[in-house]
């Protein structure tokens, strides 16, 4: 099995409007106020620095994933950390991305609908989905990236005149302190890194990484020019669900209204992906780790998993926390602080290697 | 086998995306269009009287669709909130109130003058009701407004309400205020929220004009209609009005001129020492549209004193505008998020507290008009021999 680079990119673009449709955006306007924008600019330098950072060294270890790497730094424990703690990354975004936007949906859509009535239709699609495995879909997402690259650059043009540069002012917003301080916004292009875990199954990891950012960046840049420049500080930080608000705002006369079901169906696409990514990634990890000879048997469990666990928030608010603790506290160490230090540590046995062999 | 589960579960797939949870069937709805709000008539704390307009859909297609108050019907109810009283009028409706075609929300001034806040919030938490709803004051009761609203030439009074409002575009008497900006102005710290202003005229026909303003959201005032094309003019909703110009040599007789925006105005705000100091450059697209006097308009010379009155006419509107801002004490213009461009962080800005030195403000006006005569029939009347 390997995957294009395309294919890489446009599930890479599918998964990383996720954060952009949830609450992410709400967050970053309750901590930086009007400086959200700046701070996104701000952000992209540094993620792209410490991103080269990382894959510069990942690079260097050709066809292996992150988790040959942790074996080969610190043998089967290191194996298994790695692997547990990426599976129980992957599940855990799954489902926070799953009860988030259920609660979301609910709010617009099916009002009436009690939420397990919502699990259901994505259990059912997320059963399909980590069926055909990784490859599937990744195949799936590239039939839906266009789509949704599509319809937010549609969103733009139809909004730009709205946006109002003076909603991006004063450029450092809340705390000139805060601003400078929280430089990495990981969560934004967490889809990268599941190039460390792809290993050899990608075709050109390289490639991948470089497109992938930029065509990541590009759709944050759009959306959040959007949001913060029309909907201005502090209303934003009082909606939870500002993506969906921006899509009402779309208007074409009479004749064609409604535009947000439209959105609605792209958001509803795109966290099938995220979630069936996730659960795929890691029936992936434990059929490599536990050499599962029919690894896709274990699908349905994970994903029942995924379900039971989003089960257990049932209050929004709660969620919420969840979530912002998960961006804050979880995120940074976990997707790129322990992968990191993983692989530095990988590069420095390498070259003692190197220089003991040489010496 | 995997091909027939993987199609199994999406016929399974299938059956879930078009449940029976949230159904709603387009005949056993009563479409809202209009939603007034008065202070309630029994004197209850805490409550506010709705009245609901409602379309009749058979009135309004068809080969029997009328104009007029043919068209709706009205439902009112005292209630403590909006999702209460939706409950109170599906009691006495026989199909269940829908907010999502709403097109106007009315406040009586009475009620606007008391203060707004906890209706606006639950306005904007609906997710029915559209964000581009646009937010009016009634000078009498709502409930009067939306019972008597008469409109002749539309059937649809949703339509009439959308190219009523939209008049302004033509008119620049009034503006477009909707239910997002309305809010979003009342929780920010550098302009205030405006209304429109509406009111029935002698043969119960709508009118939009001028605006109400608020602090927070209470009304404090409302803006002359004559200067409301400074306030369009300095918020870039400016698109086309037309101006009389008394000529001064024959002061009897006027120059008309359309007055079109060239380009967004170019404003800068600076504080010091809290007084605000605003400087505004105004560039406009000027054309006769009729010549009443027999001065012969193609001379440079006579092209450019006009142009020079445009400027001057131009510049006293926006000078009377915002003189009556002033005087209100509401940034009503929203200037405010120009001053704010000069301070790096947030909390600097709210140290100046934009709200209360506004009417410190000075400023200084300069506008730019482009004369076009083209198209003008000059010295086609001689004058008539007395």
């Amino acid at each position: 099995m390997k995957i294009e680079t395309s294919e890489f990119i446009c599930t890479i673009g599918c998964v990383g409007i996720i954060p952009l449709v949830l609450t992410i955006p709400t967050f970053n306007a309750q901590t930086y106020g009007t400086g959200a924008m700046a701070h996104t600019l701000y952000s992209f330098l540094m993620n792209a620095i410490i991103l080269f950072l990382l894959f510069h060294l990942y690079f260097q270890f050709s066809n292996q994933d992150i988790i040959d790497i942790s074996e080969y730094v610190g043998g089967s424990f290191l194996k298994i950390l790695t692997t547990v703690l990426a599976s129980v990354y992957l599940i855990t975004s799954a489902v926070l991305v799953l009860v988030e936007f259920n609660e979301n949906i609910r709010n617009i859509l099916f009002q009436n609908a009690p939420s397990d009535y919502i699990y259901l239709i994505f259990l059912v699609g997320l059963v399909i989905g980590v069926f055909h495995g990784l490859k599937g879909v990744f195949r799936a997402a590239t039939i839906f990236a266009p789509l949704i690259l599509m319809s937010l650059i549609f969103m733009f043009l139809s909004l730009y005149q709205d946006i109002d540069i003076t909603n991006f002012t004063p450029i450092f917003g809340n705390d000139m302190f805060l601003f400078w301080k929280d430089a990495l916004k990981i969560e934004f292009f967490e889809g990268m890194l599941l190039i460390l875990l792809l290993g050899n199954t990608l075709k050109n990891p390289k490639k991948a990484a470089i497109w992938s950012y930029l065509f990541i960046a590009f759709i944050i840049l759009l959306i959040t020019v959007l949001l913060y420049g029309i909907i201005p500080y502090p209303s934003i930080t009082e909606n939870y669900f500002p993506f969906f608000e921006l899509s009402r705002l779309m208007s074409f006369g009479r004749f064609w209204q409604r535009v947000e079901s439209l959105y609605t169906f792209i958001w509803l696409i795109a966290v099938y992906i995220y979630i069936s990514i996730g659960t795929s990634y890691t029936v992936f990890l434990l059929s490599k780790v536990c050499h599962l000879n029919f690894g896709y048997r274990i699908a349905p469990l994970i994903s029942l998993l995924v379900i039971s666990l989003a089960r257990f928030f049932v209050s929004y608010p709660d969620i919420i926390h969840t979530r912002k603790f998960l961006t804050n506290y979880i995120t940074p160490y976990v997707a790129l602080g322990y992968p990191l230090v993983i692989l530095l540590l990988a590069t420095i046995k390498k070259r003692s290697q190197i220089h003991e062999t040489n010496s | 086998m995997k091909q027939t589960l993987n199609l199994f579960l999406l016929l399974l797939l299938c059956l879930f995306l078009t449940g029976c949870y949230g159904k709603a069937e387009l005949d056993d709805l009563a479409y809202v269009i209009a939603m007034g709000a008065d202070i309630a008539p029994n004197g209850k704390e805490g409550e506010i009287q709705i009245t609901y307009q409602v379309a009749i859909p058979l009135k309004i297609t068809g080969e029997n669709n009328e104009t007029g108050k043919k068209t709706f019907t009205t439902y009112t109810t005292c209630a403590p909130s909006l999702s209460i009283a939706n409950s109170q009028i599906n009691t006495v409706s026989s199909k269940k109130i829908d907010l999502s075609h709403v097109s106007l929300i009315l406040y009586s001034k009475e009620l606007a003058q008391k203060g707004l806040e906890g209706h606006v919030n639950s306005l904007i938490s609906n997710v029915a009701i559209r964000p581009r709803t646009i937010v009016a004051i009634c000078k009498e009761s709502a409930k009067e407004f939306l019972e008597n609203v008469t409109p002749t030439l539309e059937s649809s009074p949703a339509r009439y309400y959308d190219l009523l409002i939209s008049s302004f575009q033509e008119t620049s008497r009034s503006a477009k205020t909707e239910i997002l900006d309305f809010y979003t102005a009342s929780q920010s710290i550098d302009r205030v929220p405006i209304a429109a202003i509406c009111e029935l005229n002698d043969h119960h026909e709508a009118k939009f004009s001028s605006v109400a303003v608020f602090r927070g959201l209470q009304y404090i005032g409302e803006l002359k209609e004559s200067l409301l094309m400074g306030h369009l003019l300095l918020t870039s909703t400016f698109h086309k009005a037309s101006l009389a110009i008394p000529y001064p040599e024959e002061s009897a007789k006027n120059i008309t001129i359309t007055i079109q925006a060239k380009q967004k105005p170019i404003i800068h705000v600076t504080i010091t020492n809290g007084v605000p100091h605003a400087t505004i450059l105004l560039r406009v697209d000027s054309h006769l549209d009729s010549n009443g006097s027999s001065i012969d308009l193609y001379q440079t010379k006579t092209m450019e004193e006009l142009n020079t009155l445009i400027e001057e006419k131009i510049k006293q509107i926006v000078d009377d505008y915002l003189q009556q801002t002033i005087t209100l004490q509401a940034d009503s213009a929203g200037l405010g998020k120009f001053a704010k461009k000069n301070y790096l962080t947030w909390n600097a800005f709210q140290k100046e507290n934009w709200k209360e030195i506004y009417p410190n403000l000075t400023y200084q006006i300069q506008v730019e008009s482009n004369l076009n005569v083209s198209q003008i029939i000059h010295n086609s009347l001689p004058e008539f021999p007395k």
